[in-house]
């Protein structure tokens, strides 16, 4: 858990699971929709997107398959970080889309159903970009760039991590946090 | 010296990956100043654009396999080796495991049954029809021949893996659909992460809640899945969105305990439609007329072939697609998909 001034007044009351018997994801998310709706204001800096997010939110919700949810809270909490993130990447992917591909959707024939490959069109943007991600990755700092390895490239699980490293879970996500930071620097550089 | 907002977005970050996830504090983070939440944007798009090109970061392997030597022999070495049409054919390849493996259990479901199974504390696996499953008692490795749909209790003592056709797929606590027939591998994930192993390759690819992993022939590519069309024969119908023919064939072979069998170009077809669970001819004759395919038929194995050389992609333009596919399509205008799925409601989209 970060360590800041802000995070530190956790109420472990609330921070516990909420256990939530099979059709309880929709009464669970009728309890917290008001800490759920401050939360996605915090997170856009929008109230009219949070709104509109918190009804996608309610409509996963009621969809969801019905089944056991472990810790419902969390699950509402990822959901809703899930749905930010999409929209985020899909208006990252707009206004690439909006410099690079008019010529592209151009020939596409009306009533066709083309697939316009978004995900393609990603990849070749993010191939131009892989070699550097690479590089920045090869020159994190040491500690920080075996845990990340480990980690991301990987896929090891942070205790795993930690095992093999011989430090604590936390040792571990401070190693990560440090190498995103690093990455995101110098790749914005 | 204040630390900085990008190695504590960071952490934020990746604590959210546990369930003792401090969300007030997170919330209270973000309020605290507008920086915070540009810092946070800017970790999670690059935490995402990592994921998109972790195939291409191929790192030196360091993974190793697990024990194979406990379980099945049909359960060993089944992959892609094996990958021809008539890998297709139900119950092909199966042989019964030796008597000196008494640690390994094994489940199968029927024809036009699915069966849900508990595999140990907090592992459930519903087995799609026609599907078997191998599950060492020890727990941890699993063994699967055809489709299923996983829900794994996070329990960071422990970790997943199932293995098909070849492929591995490594949870750390999570609910996930796997399609494997021919070679082809679709993975979809609705809770959670899961890393995924191709066939001989020791680099895996995280795969995210909201994804879907279609892997074939080395390669694999992620696209977003509607994560309630996930697995979605446990509701009793097939729904697909640009699934590859061969997946499609093989949920039929499967579905009705007889073979179907698709090969060439034709087998990696996109397809997008909604398949009522019936007998083959019936669920054969809906795949033939969306798609256009012919079905021959020596008796025993029917055959998809695609008479017209096609190189058109299968359209879901297609009378009584439903509003399943309309769906779809608006969920992926935003992608920007250029038409999408039209006509009335035929019989078979009514389920």
């Amino acid at each position: 858990m970060p360590d800041t001034g802000t995070s530190g007044r956790r109420q472990p009351g609330r921070s516990r699971p909420i256990p939530s018997p099979a059709s309880g994801l929709t009464q669970l998310y009728q309890e917290l929709r008001g800490e759920l709706l401050r939360f996605l204001i915090a997170r856009t800096g929008n109230p009219a997107e949070a709104e509109d997010l918190l009804q996608e939110l309610w409509l996963r919700v009621r969809d969801a398959a019905p089944g056991p949810v472990a810790n419902g809270r969390a699950y509402l909490y990822r959901a809703a970080q899930n749905l930010v993130l999409d929209r985020l990447r899909e208006a990252r992917r707009r206004e690439a889309r909006d410099r690079d591909w008019s010529d592209i959707q151009a020939e596409t024939v009306p009533g066709d159903r083309v697939d316009p490959q978004p995900q393609a069109l990603d990849t070749l943007i993010a191939r131009e970009d892989v070699e550097a991600l690479r590089a920045a990755i090869a020159h994190l700092p040491e500690g920080a760039g075996r845990a990340f390895r480990l980690h991301k490239l990987e896929g090891l699980p942070h205790a795993e991590v930690a095992a093999r490293l011989g430090i604590s879970r936390s040792g571990v996500e401070k190693h990560i946090a440090v190498a995103m930071a690093h990455l995101r620097r110098t790749l914005d550089n | 010296m204040s630390e900085d907002i990008h190695e504590v977005a960071a952490r934020w970050h990746t604590a959210q990956l546990h369930d003792d996830m401090d969300w007030e504090g997170f919330t209270a983070w973000l309020e605290a100043d507008p920086r915070h939440r540009d810092a946070y944007d800017a970790i999670a798009l690059l935490d995402a654009q990592i994921d998109d090109v972790l195939p291409h970061l191929a790192p030196p392997a360091e993974i190793t396999a697990p024990p194979a030597h406990r379980l099945p022999r049909w359960a060993i070495g089944s992959g892609i080796a094996a990958a021809a049409a008539v890998a297709l054919a139900v119950g092909i390849g199966f042989q019964p495991h030796p008597p000196e493996a008494p640690s390994v259990r094994e489940f199968a479901s029927a024809a036009g049954a699915t069966r849900t199974v508990q595999l140990g504390d907090g592992v459930t696996a519903t087995l799609g029809a026609g599907s078997r499953l191998a599950a060492a008692t020890t727990g941890g490795s699993v063994q699967l021949r055809g489709s299923a749909f996983f829900s794994i209790r996070h329990d960071p003592a422990r970790s997943v893996t199932v293995e098909v056709d070849g492929y591995r797929i490594r949870d750390v606590g999570t609910r996930f659909a796997i399609n494997a027939a021919d070679g082809v591998l679709s993975l979809s994930v609705e809770e959670g992460k899961v890393a995924l192993q191709l066939p001989g390759q020791s680099t895996e690819t995280i795969v995210s809640a909201g994804q879907e992993a279609l892997a074939r022939a080395g390669a694999v590519t992620l696209r977003p899945v509607r994560v309630t069309s996930i697995a979605s024969w446990r509701q009793g119908r097939f729904v697909y969105d640009q699934a590859p023919l061969a997946l499609v064939a093989a949920d039929i072979a499967r579905y009705t305990g007889q073979p179907v069998a698709i090969a060439g170009p034709a087998a990696s077809r996109p397809f997008s439609g909604v398949l009522a669970p019936g007998d083959r001819q019936a669920m054969v004759s809906t795949l033939t007329q969306l798609t256009g395919l012919h079905a021959d038929s020596d008796g025993q194995t029917v055959r998809l072939v695609d008479r017209t050389g096609g190189q058109r992609p299968v359209a879901c333009a297609c009378p009584g697609a439903g509003r399943t596919l309309r769906d779809l399509a608006a969920r992926r205008e935003s992608g920007g998909y250029a038409g999408g799925a039209g006509g009335a409601d035929g019989d078979f989209a009514r389920l």
